[in-house]
């Protein structure tokens, strides 16, 4: 199999260090013991409810007393059984729709939800089309980068040599060509 | 007090920065500038030799087949060569201009102010047509080669 | 003092008017003395804010409270070294800091402005002068920062204890240094328009200038999620909060801008793209300073009670009606004629790449005006906040760092197939084995399973480049493994700085990854002695102390963390109450490594002895502090002057313009 050919060839070095990376990422992600799941579903709803006197923070971040009270009464609902929507709407019903960190996908604020994934779509598929017809439309034109031939093949050839030993010096040391001026003959001096 | 004392101070020498362009005597241009076309030339060719590198590096990557390759590192090389010769050409005509200006300089200095191009008595205007002459007199400063082309 | 303050910003005022006329004037005109005249003004200007901005500083020094702002933020228990910090923690104070920046940036890229962009500066030194006209301007009519104070206080009120943090010393200045840096690529591209002359040169200065600016953003970005991780005490490091959207939104059209200015000067094409990005990169970094100054939406990093926001608004929006107005006016000179050649090319990714960044700045707006379109149209009032961005921003991003890797191993113009495939052998390959060693390991959920697969496919691919790259020179040069390396990178700087910096940002991917899915946390309450357990760690409290202080109070826990059974190292978690501002800045209590963060804050100490704290585990964070540096590094590298491989030439312009002249 191509993986196999992989590891045995020089490549190794580089596939080594990002098996590295994976085990970095999981000893760090899977070695916590799962919490319990009423502390989880309590977290998440402390990220899903804002603050009503802080700009803007949800729950977990804030530090004033009004969250860490909020923070208690959704674990003491949750206890009792209540499910998600009955604490949101709860707190909704004190507090206004912005206690909600994000509107719910329903009714008017559907459309925060759904604008986003359409424009992306419509400028994706614009992108294609426009590129589309950039690349057919220059089919048409077999023009390269200069749209006449060389045409005096003869009066280019000293410059083509002097073209190669300017890039020639360049690509092998990956310095400057000295002497560019005086192979050509001189410039022009104000 | 003492504060305002630098203020004023500070205002002063910054008008005087300021007016300094307007103070002194309008001296020559400062030294020969490159000419926007040369320019243009010059760092198109540099674009080139650039584009070849990366070419020839990505060749060597293998992102680029070696037909593609070969195609494309002549087109930028005939390229290059073709700015070269654009530059050249272009450069040799400054060259031209150059020369036909000292001469008309000289002929300026030698004679002490300008004259006509044409039957070479001194004019006095700024433009118009030479009083002694009437031919058309475009100003001290225009050059009046011969066979200037195109 | 105040007098010398007010005096030099009238001073700077005039200068930078007469600046802006003269420069303008005489380009129009054809009167070089103005012209020069006019750049001499944009070279003193350094020199008189310079002055005005070291009149702020001595108040604070001497404790001249009769001046509001000094008053406003320090007192006389004020430790000299935040002097710094209060310079630009109010409203007054920044905005000057903000004009003294930019006057020298703006007198740098006048002077250091390179040869082929030259006929173009006189316009570029009016939009220069009319963007610090109006800093100056707003700062003398609407907010100075020398206003006197009709009776001078014994004391002033202190600084802000939110921002006596280490992070505060850097994050304001940088990220105010990166937002109004943009106006110098826009300051050119609009010079560029207004001039008229087609060509391409300016993308070189823009491309120079960009990326120092996006450096300074990045720099700005990663100093304030520091910030916010340190000092904030919930954990997190960004919060989609209004004002971080602020400053993140330019940063997207400007990593974008770095990019597409590459195709343009090595294609010619994609000149409207980048005129448009820059505008509305330009058209971003004041937004985000809107947000910051009495925007809508309150903050936590907004400069409070400040209604000026309208000013700057209106400012935005003379400065996109102006830029778009030139785009139009010069919209032939900006189309380029030469197409793509091949969907499959660099070229056709870089457009790809501008069309992923456009779509997160528009999501990441539309988060930011939908509560105000609910409002103008429900009449409710609703939060756009995480749940929103985690959702609809994150799988954009996703696709940004795939592309990442892919769109470096594409060749310019076209690229066959066969050798694409070949080239994504290895990294798809590492990518497939990482997911499953991830799966086998425990790691399920299907997103992070992705993402971790596509950081290992982007620096697979990187890495694979840099291989090869460096075994080709060695089989040409003989070459020693690490000297053919250097002179790799050496000989295309922009190329493996480009590299470093997309390692770099894979390292920001992975941290985002592991943090934002496998951070745990948990409450204890907790008597002196008592052990709580997290993971394989577990906390003890030995016990709390108060030290008192000038004005505040501080209040520390000290624990003892043991990890899997063995103590390995105490933690003084804590906070410190300001009673002046009735505000308690907390202490976390950090200890970091490569593997994950333990992260305890002490919410509450009661009166029984017990406290409270909070103990999070968060992956990978420190990973995010470490791309920062190497970004720089990875900017620095791709700056570096290349030699020039041709010679410059030497003949005269004057020559072919009295030419030109004499034979009409």
């Amino acid at each position: 199999m191509n993986l196999v050919r992989n590891v045995a060839t020089r490549r190794r070095g580089s596939l080594a260090l990002v098996v590295l990376a994976a085990l970095l990422a999981w000893s760090s992600c899977a070695s916590v013991a799962p919490q319990s799941s009423l502390e989880r579903r309590a977290q998440a709803l402390d990220r899903g409810l804002i603050c009503p006197i802080c700009p803007g923070e949800s729950l977990d971040q804030s530090q004033v007393a009004l969250a860490k009270q909020m923070q208690g009464v959704v674990r003491e609902m949750l206890a009792d059984g209540r499910t998600e929507m009955e604490i949101e709407d709860f707190f909704v019903e004190r507090y206004g729709q912005a206690v909600l960190a994000a509107p719910r996908k329903e009714g008017f604020n559907l459309i925060v939800w759904v604008v986003p994934p359409v424009g992306a779509l419509g400028g994706l598929t614009v992108l294609l089309l426009v590129v589309r017809a950039m690349v057919r439309g220059r089919r048409g034109q077999e023009g390269i980068m200069s749209p006449d031939a060389p045409e005096s093949d003869a009066g280019l050839a000293r410059y083509l040599e002097i073209v190669d030993r300017e890039t020639g010096a360049a690509a092998d040391v990956g310095g400057p060509p000295d002497g560019s001026g005086e192979a050509r003959g001189g410039s022009a001096n104000g | 007090m003492s504060a305002l004392i630098i203020v004023g101070l500070l205002a002063v020498f910054v008008v005087g920065v300021v007016l300094t362009p307007f103070l002194r005597p309008r001296r020559t241009p400062p030294g020969p500038q490159p000419d926007t076309d040369l320019l243009a030339l010059v760092s198109q060719r540099e674009a080139l030799y650039q584009a070849m590198e990366t070419l020839r590096l990505e060749h060597e990557l293998g992102s680029v087949e070696d037909v593609d390759y070969q195609n494309r590192l002549q087109e930028y090389r005939t390229q290059a060569a073709l700015t070269m010769r654009e530059q050249d050409d272009l450069e040799a005509e400054l060259a031209r201009l150059e020369d036909a200006i000292s001469a008309a300089r000289v002929r300026q200095g030698l004679n002490g102010g300008p004259r006509c191009g044409e039957c070479d008595n001194p004019v006095d205007q700024p433009a118009g047509r030479c009083t002694s002459c009437g031919a058309e007199w475009a100003g001290p400063d225009a050059i009046t080669t011969e066979g200037a082309d195109r | 003092m105040a007098d010398v303050g007010t005096a030099t910003l009238i001073l700077a005022l005039g200068l930078a008017a007469y600046a802006a006329i003269a420069s303008g004037l005489g380009q129009w005109r054809r009167v070089p003395e103005m012209v020069v005249s006019g750049r001499y003004a944009t070279y003193t200007l350094p020199l008189v804010m310079g002055v005005s901005i070291a009149a702020l500083v001595a108040a604070f020094v001497t404790h001249d409270f009769g001046i509001r702002y000094v008053a406003g933020n320090s007192n006389l228990a004020l430790d000299p070294w935040l002097t710094w910090v209060a310079l630009y923690a109010g409203n007054e104070g920044s905005l000057l800091f903000i004009a003294f920046i930019f006057s020298v940036l703006a007198a740098v890229a006048v002077w250091k402005a390179p040869a082929g962009v030259r006929p173009a500066l006189p316009h570029t030194n009016v939009v220069l002068m009319l963007i610090l006209l109006f800093y100056v301007g707003v700062m003398l009519t609407m907010a100075n920062p020398f206003f006197e104070l009709a009776a001078a206080p014994p004391d002033g009120q202190g600084i802000n204890p939110l921002l006596t943090h280490p992070g505060m010393f850097l994050h304001p200045p940088v990220q105010m240094a990166g937002l109004i840096g943009v106006g110098i690529p826009f300051a050119f591209a609009m010079g560029h328009l207004m001039a008229g002359q087609p060509g391409d040169d300016w993308v070189l200065v823009a491309r120079t200038w960009g990326l120092v600016v996006w450096a300074v953003l990045t720099g700005g970005l990663l100093l304030g999620a520091w910030w916010a991780y340190t000092i904030l005490g919930w954990g997190g490091y960004w919060a989609w909060d209004p004002v971080e959207n602020g400053a993140l939104l330019p940063w997207l059209p400007m990593t974008a801008f770095i990019h597409s200015v590459m195709v343009q000067r090595r294609r010619g094409i994609f000149r409207m793209w980048n005129v448009a990005l820059i505008i509305l990169a330009w058209g971003f970094a004041m937004y985000g300073m809107f947000m910051n100054r009495g925007g809508p939406i309150p903050s936590v990093h907004s400069f409070g009670q400040s209604t000026m926001g309208w000013i700057f608004l209106i400012f935005l929006a003379v400065n996109l009606f102006a830029a778009f107005a030139l785009f139009y006016w010069r919209y032939r000179m900006l189309r380029s004629a030469r197409p793509l050649d091949s969907p499959l090319s660099r070229e056709a990714a870089f457009l790809l790449n501008n069309l992923l960044f456009l779509l997160v700045a528009f999501v990441t707006l539309w988060g930011v005006v939908y509560p105000l379109i609910s409002q103008a149209f429900q009449g409710v009032m609703v939060t756009v906040g995480r749940p929103y961005y985690d959702a609809i921003a994150g799988p954009l991003f996703l696709a940004l760092v795939a592309l990442m890797g892919v769109g470096p191993l594409l060749p310019w113009r076209r690229a066959s197939r066969r050798t694409l495939a070949r080239t994504l052998r290895l990294p798809m390959g590492v990518a497939l084995a990482m997911a499953a060693a991830l799966f086998v390991l425990g790691v399920r959920s299907p997103i992070p399973l992705l993402a971790f697969s596509v950081c290992g496919l982007v620096a697979a691919g990187i890495l694979r480049e840099w291989a090869r790259g460096t075994r080709a020179r060695r089989s040409r040069s003989g070459e020693s493994y690490p000297v053919a390396f250097g002179r790799l990178v050496a000989s295309n700087r922009p190329r493996y700085g480009g590299y470093i910096v997309h390692l770099a940002i894979v390292m920001l991917a992975f941290s985002i990854t592991g943090s934002s899915f496998y951070s745990v946390q948990r409450d204890f309450s907790l008597e002196v002695g008592e052990r709580a357990a997290l993971g394989r760690y577990e906390v003890e409290y030995l016990g709390a102390s108060t030290y008192p202080g000038p004005d505040r109070l501080e209040q520390r826990a000290e624990v003892q963390v043991y990890r899997d059974g063995r103590p390995v190292y105490r933690l003084s978690p804590g906070y410190v109450f300001y009673p002046a501002f009735s505000m308690a800045a907390a202490r976390a209590g950090i200890r970091s490594s490569v593997v994950e963060d333990v992260y305890i804050i002490a919410s509450e100490f009661s009166d029984d002895g017990r406290a409270i704290f909070r103990i999070h585990l968060n992956p990978l964070v420190l990973w995010m502090w470490i791309s920062g540096p190497l970004m720089l590094v990875g900017t620095v590298v791709a700056l570096w002057p290349e030699r020039a491989r041709v010679q410059r030439p030497t003949a005269g312009r004057q020559l072919r313009e009295r030419a030109l002249a004499s034979r009409m």
